[in-house]
């Protein structure tokens, strides 16, 4: 192997080493660094920055594998960390203010991030069992630390606990799964599967099977391996919940297209069915479980029950168009949630927290420009049209439909009209009730102004969504 | 290039909602104005669209543009008679609204006008869409206004009347959309001009007619899913209730022309029973339920089912007349969107007196008023008017439509026409007890007593109102010739077949 191809595998991954000692200086800035500065913040936001861009240009026209197929570079890979690494800048953003009013531990929460996305990355770059399992728990071991965070609260530990067992069990099956794969086909190469797995016959390998769509459903939070989900939500600070709550779904979606549809496409039968019950499932338990919340957090983790179900749904039709139907659902999804936690966060800095639902009460008479904004994200939610949630529903029913399972599609949609019930009661609560509460605190000017940009996009989306649909469709060829 | 008239109609309005919405303070005194001038603008755009418009069934003033190719669906906007004529009727009576919610609406001035705006333009929307998709964006988003409207200046129950109304036309749409997407897999278009050329088994028309029929039903409303509207309208602000009863309702009506008679013509025959007698069923039915209302705007809004289930008898009904007796099927039809048009002045008009009588005692019960008549004379004239005019008294135009709908009926079986026609009397019951107690008889007590007449606005709204369901009472020839093409057009689908 001469120097030239050396260096140009090194370069191939230049966004997650970028990362990676971006972490490293970063881990080291924040333990020596004064308490205010903002030094950990910058570096952070700079790294992440790099990272965005070296995802960016690094695109060839065909998928280039690297390390013999360990490490890839297809259109997917290089969209869904470009989309991840904007999302994390803009978390981070958000989460700024509230770590410096909360006395947060920065440097930790800034580090900690930073290897969740390295985590991120190379779930989605991965072209090997072993590398996909490697950026999990990557990104899972940065999750629970982080959730973990705030340890003097009971709700935090437990939730962070009940995450890392959960956590653990579920990467168990993952592995165990992904043993059983190589022990039937010798191998752990995605591309090598496809062509063997067609060889293998036996019980061995539907286990195999069920262990990993197990280990997916849990990362993506699917009825019944969703237990995690609300107490995360509810028991993490809120910048934790509006991480997990944004950038780990496209990291879920990428496990869920590396390990099924790349490695697994030839079982697509088997685990169409599973994806069906699952979907299924989440769909309704997750709507009509989130009526009856009452906290505002554990009611936005059902929702994200709710819309995974409709990820799976585009999941499991198995063709292409399915596919960038799923795509296109989770970027906007993403985009949604992680600006609803960010709206939170706002308002959070204005009055002293938001936990439960009635704590959104008067929004729109002390902030009626945030109050605006969470209408819109929650006609979005419930994919009522003007908002782009409209054509990420249409596009996944428009597959259910065309793949001929009508019957699921009528579910799906009716799950959805109960879904806006509890959207609309977030409405209803800060238009059409009235509260005497006074909040004289000024929002935010640069949180504001992004949120702006960000919740706008829903609007604008709607408009002219030629361009997103047409991307979403072109990188599954 | 010509004017793209009906993206002028439909945007002029949107985005004037959002600018007011953006630059709205306090009272909002220059937003009034704006929001008026705007108004005006709308109407005399409309008065140029149906001066322009040929006398031809064909889809006029064509705008197409891709809009989202991934799926084939287009920013197509087109308009025939019958959508001229909503369309006028939605602009005139925005514009209405506007002028009698001057002072009437003491919070967030500004955003309500926002929200009225936004809606005139979604509505247009509705009747201009050529492309089914689109269609549905218009159909689905004139909720968010509608909801808003009712939620934040509504009545003391609004949030539950808002969030009913919501979800019955949100469940209701959604079948719709299954539907629209399944036509797209059987002809990968959207645009409904195709659909209708498209041919289906019977099994198939059903099951997309049923769907189509629970949207529009919804709408409409008819029994048995008519609950959500005697709500929406009592706890809706006097402009909420007038632009559903007035508008809202008759895009179900719209909804079946354009979608259930042509695309589904086979199911809309074997179906035609059912639909028929659920529309009788309101009418007879709804009839006596508003006779027992105590509540001004529940009265009014039962009597608008029951006025809805003309339209809905007139246009199914026709699939029970021999075919060969054209007149009498054009008849039906004519007779529904007459009907439509004419329900629209007369119950925005019903709506906006007791708006008036609303703003002013701030009671909508019948026991708190009597003796109207002695302090507000002028009111009272208008307000019996009115109520004739809903009871079908011939003259006005409440009597054409259903004298249409009713003959046409009689042809297909005179026991419809019978039932039919028992509404007239139960409508002149419910309508002129109501006048008797509220507006006649001795004064009630000093509150009645030292009432104000209607202002200038309030005279200006409702006299161009009157004058309206004079002259269709009167020379209805214009407004019947006008949509005459289109509904041949519409009758040509309705009655072929599209069985492969």
């Amino acid at each position: 192997m001469n120097i030239e191809a050396i260096v140009i595998e090194y370069l191939s991954h230049i966004p997650e080493l970028v990362l990676l000692l971006g972490a490293c200086v970063v881990l080291l800035v924040g333990a020596f660094a004064s308490k205010n500065s903002i030094l950990p913040y910058v570096l952070s936001q700079f790294v992440i920055m790099l990272a965005g861009v070296v995802s960016f240009i690094s695109g060839t026209d065909n998928p280039a594998f690297y390390y013999n197929g360990f490490y890839l570079i297809d259109d997917l890979a290089v969209l869904t960390k470009t989309l991840m690494c904007v999302l994390t800048f803009v978390v981070l953003i958000y989460s700024r203010g509230f770590i410096k009013a909360q006395k947060m531990p920065a440097g930790e929460y800034y580090t900690l991030v930073l290897f969740a996305l390295m985590g991120m990355l190379l779930i989605a770059s991965a072209g090997h069992l072993l590398m996909i399992y490697l950026g999990l728990e990557l990104l899972s071991l940065s999750l629970y630390a982080l959730v973990a965070m705030n340890r003097d609260d009971s709700a935090s530990s437990e939730a962070a606990i009940k995450y890392f067992v959960l956590g653990a069990i579920a990467s168990g099956f993952l592995l165990y799964g992904i043993s059983l794969i190589y022990g039937l086909t010798g191998t752990l190469y995605l591309f090598e599967l496809a062509t063997k797995l067609p060889g293998v016959t036996g019980i061995g390998l539907t286990v195999a099977m069920i262990f990993i769509v197990i280990g997916v459903a849990f990362k993506l939070g699917a009825v019944p391996f969703h237990m995690w989900l609300p107490d995360v939500y509810q028991g993490a600070a809120l910048p934790v919940t509006l991480l997990v709550a944004s950038v780990p779904k496209i990291a879920g979606f990428m496990l869920a297209v590396r390990l099924l549809i790349d490695g697994m496409q030839y079982l697509h039968p088997y685990w169409q069915d599973i994806l069906l019950v699952l979907a299924i499932l989440s769909l309704v338990a997750g709507n009509v479980i989130a009526i009856a919340q009452s906290n505002l957090r554990r009611m936005l983790a059902y929702s994200t029950i709710g819309h995974v179900g409709y990820i799976m749904l585009g999941l499991l039709v198995g063709d292409a168009l399915g596919y960038s139907a799923a795509l296109f659902y989770t970027f906007i999804y993403a985009l949604m949630s992680s600006a609803v936690f960010g709206i939170l966060l706002c308002a959070a800095r204005m009055r002293h927290d938001i936990v439960e639902l009635n704590d959104l009460q008067g929004l729109s008479k002390y902030a009626p420009w945030l109050a605006f904004l969470m209408l819109l994200l929650m006609f979005s939610m419930a994919g009522v049209p003007l908002t782009v949630g409209f054509y990420a529903k249409l596009n996944v029913l428009q597959v259910v439909v065309g793949s001929g399972q009508i019957m699921v599609a009528v579910i799906a949609v009716i799950s959805s009209v109960i879904g806006a019930f509890y959207y609309l009661r977030v409405i209803k609560l800060m238009y059409f009730d009235d509260s005497e509460e006074v909040v004289t605190a000024g929002m935010p000017t640069g949180h504001t102004m992004v949120l702006s940009v960000h919740s706008l996009l829903v609007v604008a989306l709607f408009i002219f969504p030629q361009y997103l649909l047409g991307i979403c469709k072109n990188v599954f060829g | 290039m010509e004017l793209p008239l009906l993206s002028l109609l439909i945007w002029m309005p949107i985005i004037a909602a959002v600018l007011i919405l953006f630059a709205g303070r306090g009272s909002g005194e220059q937003m009034k104005w704006f929001t008026l001038v705007v108004s005006v603008a709308e109407l005399i755009a409309c008065l140029v669209l149906m001066v322009q418009a040929e006398p031809h069934g064909k889809f006029q003033f064509v705008e197409q543009h891709a809009w989202i190719e991934r799926f084939n669906i287009n920013y197509a906007l087109g308009v025939d008679g019958i959508s001229i004529a909503l369309i006028v009727l939605t602009v005139f009576m925005t514009l209405l609204i506007v002028i009698t919610s001057w002072r009437n609406i003491k919070i967030q001035m500004s955003n309500y006008l926002a929200a009225f705006m936004l809606l005139e333009g979604l509505m247009i929307g509705v009747f201009c869409a050529l492309d089914a998709i689109l269609f549905y964006v218009f159909f689905e988003a004139m909720l968010i206004p509608m909801f808003l409207i009712i939620g934040i200046w509504g009545g003391p129950r609004r949030v539950y009347a808002t969030i009913k109304f919501f979800l019955y036309t949100f469940l209701g749409s959604v079948f719709m959309l299954i539907a629209l997407l399944y036509l797209y897999t059987q002809s990968n278009t959207f645009e409904i001009a195709q659909l209708y050329t498209l041919s289906l088994p019977l099994n198939v028309q059903i099951l997309l007619f049923l769907a189509f029929l629970v949207a529009f039903a919804v709408k409409v409303p008819m029994w048995p899913v008519h609950t959500w509207l005697p709500d929406a309208h009592v706890e809706a602000p006097t402009g909420g209730s007038v632009i559903l009863a007035a508008i809202m309702l008759k895009i179900g009506g719209y909804g079946f022309l354009r979608f259930n008679l042509p695309i589904t013509p086979d199911a809309s025959r074997s179906l035609d029973w059912l639909l028929i007698a659920l529309s009788l069923i309101a009418i007879v039915y709804i009839g006596f339920v508003a006779l027992a209302q105590k509540d001004m705007k529940k009265l009014i809004a039962y009597s608008s089912i029951a006025h809805m289930g003309f339209v809905t008898l007139g246009i199914f009904v026709i699939y029970q007349i021999s075919s060969d007796n054209y007149d009498f099927l054009l008849l039906a039809l004519q007779g529904g969107v007459i009907q439509m048009i004419s329900h629209g002045f007369i119950s925005g008009a019903l709506f906006l007196c007791v708006g008036v009588l609303y703003d002013r005692l701030h009671s909508r019960n019948i026991e708190d008023y009597r003796g109207v008549v002695n302090s507000m004379p002028i009111f009272a004239a208008f307000m019996v008017l009115f109520a004739m005019a809903n009871s079908g008294l011939p003259g006005t135009s409440g009597f054409v439509g259903e004298f249409m709908v009713i003959v046409a009926s009689f042809d297909a079986n005179i026991w419809y026409a019978i039932c039919a026609a028992l509404t007239l009397i139960l409508g002149a019951a419910y309508s002129l007890w109501l006048v008797k107690r509220v507006i006649f008889g001795e004064t009630l007590n000093n509150n009645v007593a030292t009432l104000n007449d209607i202002n200038g606005r309030e005279f200006f709204a409702l006299a161009s109102l009157a004058i309206l369901v004079l002259w269709l009472g009167v020379w209805p020839a214009p407004l019947v010739e006008f949509i005459q093409p289109s509904l041949e057009n519409v009758m040509h689908f309705a009655l072929g077949t599209k069985i492969p």
